[in-house]
């Protein structure tokens, strides 16, 4: 499965051109490829720890972060009705949300640069919110990523609504304000614990690429739908070097909720998979 | 494994986001936490996001092997890593870094089959043996300090106690220890003033060979010198979870009063010296008086057993806890075990809470500033300043002392980078002051003239002794972990005095003492410890009962037992070789019947037995040493004896007490 491309265009905020990528796919077969680039071995345990090799221990322990904590080790004794009792107990707005920043970062990985790590980039010589405050921040020896993913339950503004997100905007700007204006030495660390320490002059001159990604349900309001999807031409970004580039994904889903259900409910199976061989 | 300093990525940026954390007005988001290393610190932040989960991985991921509840941090796994992958290494880091965590870790995984670990104290061994007990004996590990009888070690087992119990047994490790380990091993490098020193460096330099693995523990220091042609890898890290408060306050004693006062945060009061500590608790803090729920038999028993009248137990019923060398061990372990429980909030402390056990407080008080602050007693100020700030409990440990001495703290509260360490192990003269052997000798004398034994006998030439060889004084020196000054010392004092006394060599070889308090206490007239007190009270009214019950306590618990007894067998010895060599006696045969007898009356009258055996000796010298008095014990010592197996530790005498109804009567120094 592949998706192409289907456009580029160009952004307000300067002379860059975005690709729209184009599928068209069943929501059904939507879910089982998200799932399928998710859970596959050899992509899950880049996500958690890259280069180092997968044991059959860190693939439990890998899976369990995709269910819930009281689900872990009474896998095989987790029913449908259980799983699906609390989603809808489940009254937090960010629930599973983290399930859409680790799919941004496979995305990430797969269209942007295969060598991308997520980690922590310090910005400034404050020591606290030394982040960069974005949902996903990964970098290669030769490009950054920073991404904001959002899990929408409305499909009204499709990616209209990342793009209009104020906090993804406003940390974008601090972030590109920041690295620009910064002389101390900036450190990368990634999620292994490995710390690449590179000057002000280097960090400018990386591309950065800005990618935002947004799950949304449908909904039978396809009007509002298609009127707010395609907004690329929207994106205003402040004091936006040349080299920088915008990634966004939109990625629409039937049911926010039966995602989430796939998602812990193929988790499960692979655990119990696992224990029983 | 020193993060640089002109990166933000130190300890010192690592304890100002800690601060932050604790003060809790600033979010600090979990990257920051994950980009300082403070993994301990995870758990009350995670969250929603991927990152979170990914984080929370790698907690599971290095979760240790004998305690799921702790997972290593980076820093800690990069120093085990290192300890996997070399034979011989020392790791130097700070207090709270966990380095005695990264030894259980090792033996859980690893398993070695004979372990040595040597530790400063008594106070520590038994907390050590405790701890090691619990997650070793399912391992099929067999955990002690004493044996009854002597025999070759070879079963899986753990030792873990001070340099002197391993001296006298490492005879008997015949095949070669897979785990050698030395607890504040910069010991090693402190000059030689007594047998303690000379025997930690004796037991160090006599095991190098006949170990398969050696890790030596030490604080953080810059540089560690003299090794070199050992081998031994240095790893090194300036990683501690917790964050130091310093500050100065100009009227302290008024702080403290009011801080002890209030008994809510745990604090700890640090004094120079016994005395001090009675001295500023009588004139300043006696008025206290705060609750503190006691074991009434507990109380009952140490004011029956030593003295209602002694500060320590006064003070503890007040609720301030008194911490001091001169004390028997079972109350130490109460007021260490109190404030550790948080039931008691405030100790006083010398330096036997440094070396001691492990005490963590939010605040910690340098009363003095004498052999604690200024730049001769880094190592030691960094000790007591670990102990400020507890993981899980308080993220900030503070730090007070009286604006007066500003000067001698900035002087001991330097960086790790001003402070380095140098084995004495090549420098030629300390080589003769230890006494190093042979083998030794020769591989640091780069000159290859003269050998130990000849440079001994140089220096013994114009003496009385210049006719005994040298492998044999050495030896008995190595026996009795004299050196060769103090031999010295001995000789010139008996060739050039008339009048040769027993405690005339006491005084060269040891310092002066109290003939008075020494008279008394092996008298057979005072029986109980109350009429040692009084009768020492009546002459010497002026001094406080309580001072005297300290100096008695001492005497008999440390002095005469570590000090005097060792003495006084050196010198039998000593006369021995000579009369083997020279058929006449080197020491008048009136001091050595006077050194026997007091060393009988010693041993009559505390330990019960005039001519001890080997098993009586150690059974009875592990319960005196723990505080418990002759006279309680000795019912019961031969059903003890009986039941103990042959490699013990006092908390195998406890089982035996507690499994034991007729021995309830010594229950009480357990609870």
């Amino acid at each position: 499965m592949s998706f192409s491309i289907a456009e580029k265009k160009k952004s307000s905020c300067g002379k860059y051109n975005f690709s729209i990528y184009e599928h068209s796919l069943t929501f059904e077969d939507l879910d089982s490829y998200i799932l399928d680039i998710m859970y596959e071995e050899t992509n899950l345990n880049y996500l958690f720890q890259k280069d180092r090799p997968l044991s059959r221990k860190d693939r439990l322990r890998q899976l369990r972060r995709f269910i819930e904590t009281s689900f872990e080790n009474r896998e095989k004794d987790v029913d449908d009705d259980e799983i699906r009792k609390f989603i809808s107990d489940n009254k937090n707005e960010t629930y599973y949300s983290f399930f859409a920043e680790a799919l941004l970062a496979r995305l990430n990985i797969d269209y942007i640069d295969k060598d991308l790590v997520t980690g922590v980039i310090s910005v400034n010589e404050n020591l606290t919110k030394i982040s960069t405050g974005a949902d996903v921040c990964m970098f290669s020896n030769s490009s950054l990523v920073l991404g904001e993913a959002k899990f929408y339950s409305l499909l009204y503004g499709g990616v209209g609504k990342i793009i209009k997100d104020v906090s993804f905007k406003s940390k974008l700007e601090d972030y590109i304000k920041n690295i620009l204006n910064t002389d101390s030495v900036i450190i990368l660390k990634g999620i292994t614990g490995e710390i690449s320490e590179k000057t002000s002059e280097d960090i400018k001159k990386m591309p950065l690429t800005l990618s935002g990604f947004v799950l949304h349900t449908s909904e039978t309001d396809i009007k509002k739908y298609d009127t707010s999807y395609n907004l690329i031409d929207k994106v205003a970004i402040s004091n936006f070097p040349t080299h920088y580039k915008i990634h966004l994904y939109h990625l629409p889903i039937e049911s926010k909720n039966e995602l989430i259900f796939k998602a812990q409910r193929k988790a499960l199976d692979l655990i119990i998979k696992e224990i029983i061989s | 494994m020193i993060n640089s300093e002109e990166t933000i990525l130190n300890q010192n940026n690592r304890e100002e986001v800690i601060k932050i954390l604790d003060e809790k007005k600033i979010k600090v988001e979990l990257e920051d936490l994950f980009l300082y290393d403070l993994s301990p610190y995870y758990k009350e932040n995670l969250d929603n996001s991927f990152f979170s989960k990914q984080l929370e991985f790698i907690q599971e991921t290095n979760q240790l092997s004998h305690n799921s509840k702790i997972s290593f941090t980076s820093e800690q796994l990069k120093i085990y890593n290192g300890i996997l992958e070399n034979r011989r290494c020392i790791v130097s880091a700070p207090t709270s870094f966990g380095k005695t965590m990264l030894i259980k870790e090792f033996i859980f995984n690893n398993q070695p089959n004979k372990v040595v670990f040597i530790v400063p104290t008594n106070s520590l061994a038994d907390e050590l043996l405790d701890d090691f007990k619990l997650l070793f004996t399912a391992l099929d590990y067999i955990i002690f300090d004493s044996v009854k009888s002597l025999e070759v070690i070879s079963e899986k087992s753990i030792f873990i106690g001070t340099q002197e119990k391993y001296y006298n047994l490492k005879g008997f490790y015949k095949e070669k220890i897979d785990l050698f380990v030395i607890d504040e091993a910069y010991k090693l490098t402190d000059s030689i003033k007594g047998s303690r020193e000379v025997i930690l460096n004796r037991s160090f330099i006599d095991t190098i060979e006949n170990s398969e693995k050696i890790i030596l523990l030490m604080p953080l220091v810059n540089s560690i010198t003299g090794l070199e042609n050992f081998t031994f890898q240095v790893l090194k890290s300036d990683y501690a979870p917790v964050a130091k408060s310093f500050n100065s306050i100009k009227k302290l004693d008024q702080t403290i009063y009011q801080e002890i006062s209030k008994n809510e945060i745990t604090n700890l009061v640090y004094f120079n010296s016994p005395k001090e500590l009675e001295r500023i608790y009588l004139s300043k803090l006696k008025s206290i008086k705060n609750s503190i729920e006691l074991n009434d038999s507990w109380i009952q028993r140490v004011q029956e057993d030593f003295h209602s009248e002694w500060l320590p137990i006064q003070a503890l019923k007040s609720g301030i806890g008194i911490h001091y060398g001169p004390m028997p061990k079972f109350i130490q372990k109460k007021v260490i075990d109190l404030f550790k429980s948080n039931q008691l909030k405030n100790v006083l402390a010398t330096n036997s809470v440094i070396e001691g056990v492990n005490t963590p407080t939010k605040n910690i008080y340098i009363y003095s500033s004498r052999d604690i602050l200024g730049d001769k007693n880094l190592v030691k100020y960094k000790n007591l300043i670990g102990r400020a700030g507890r993981l899980g409990e308080h993220k900030v440990g503070n730090i007070y002392y009286f604006e007066k001495h500003q000067k001698q703290f900035e002087n001991a509260n330097v960086s790790y980078e001003n402070i380095n360490i140098e084995f004495l192990l090549e420098n030629k003269s300390d080589i003769i002051e230890i006494n190093r052997d042979e083998n030794f000798d020769k591989e640091k004398n780069t000159e290859g003239k003269t050998s130990h034994e000849d440079k001994l006998q140089k220096h013994l030439e114009n003496s009385s002794y210049s006719n005994v060889p040298s492998k044999e004084i050495i030896s008995l020196l190595n026996n009795h972990g004299f050196t060769v000054n103090q031999f010295t010392i001995l000789l010139e004092y008996i060739a050039n005095t008339k009048n040769v006394l027993l405690l005339g060599i006491i005084g060269k070889l040891i310092g002066g003492t109290d003939i008075n308090s020494l008279n008394t206490i092996l008298s057979s007239r005072f029986n109980t410890f109350g009429s040692m007190v009084n009768e020492l009270h009546s002459k010497n009214k002026q001094k406080f009962k309580s001072q005297i019950i300290s100096i008695l306590i001492d005497m008999i618990y440390s002095f005469l037992p570590f000090k005097i007894i060792p003495l006084i067998n050196f010198i039998i010895d000593v006369d021995d070789l000579y009369k083997k060599h020279t058929n006449k006696n080197l020491i008048p045969t009136e001091v050595i019947v006077e050194a026997k007898r007091k060393k009988a009356q010693f041993y009559s009258k505390f330990i019960g037995i005039d001519n001890p055996t080997h098993e009586t000796l150690v059974i009875m010298n592990k319960l005196f040493e723990y505080g418990i008095p002759y006279q309680r014990a000795n019912p019961f010592l031969e059903r003890i004896a009986d039941n103990l197996p042959n490699k013990f530790s006092i908390h195998d005498i406890r089982k035996i007490i507690f499994q034991n109804e007729n021995m309830s009567d010594l229950r009480v120094y357990f609870e």
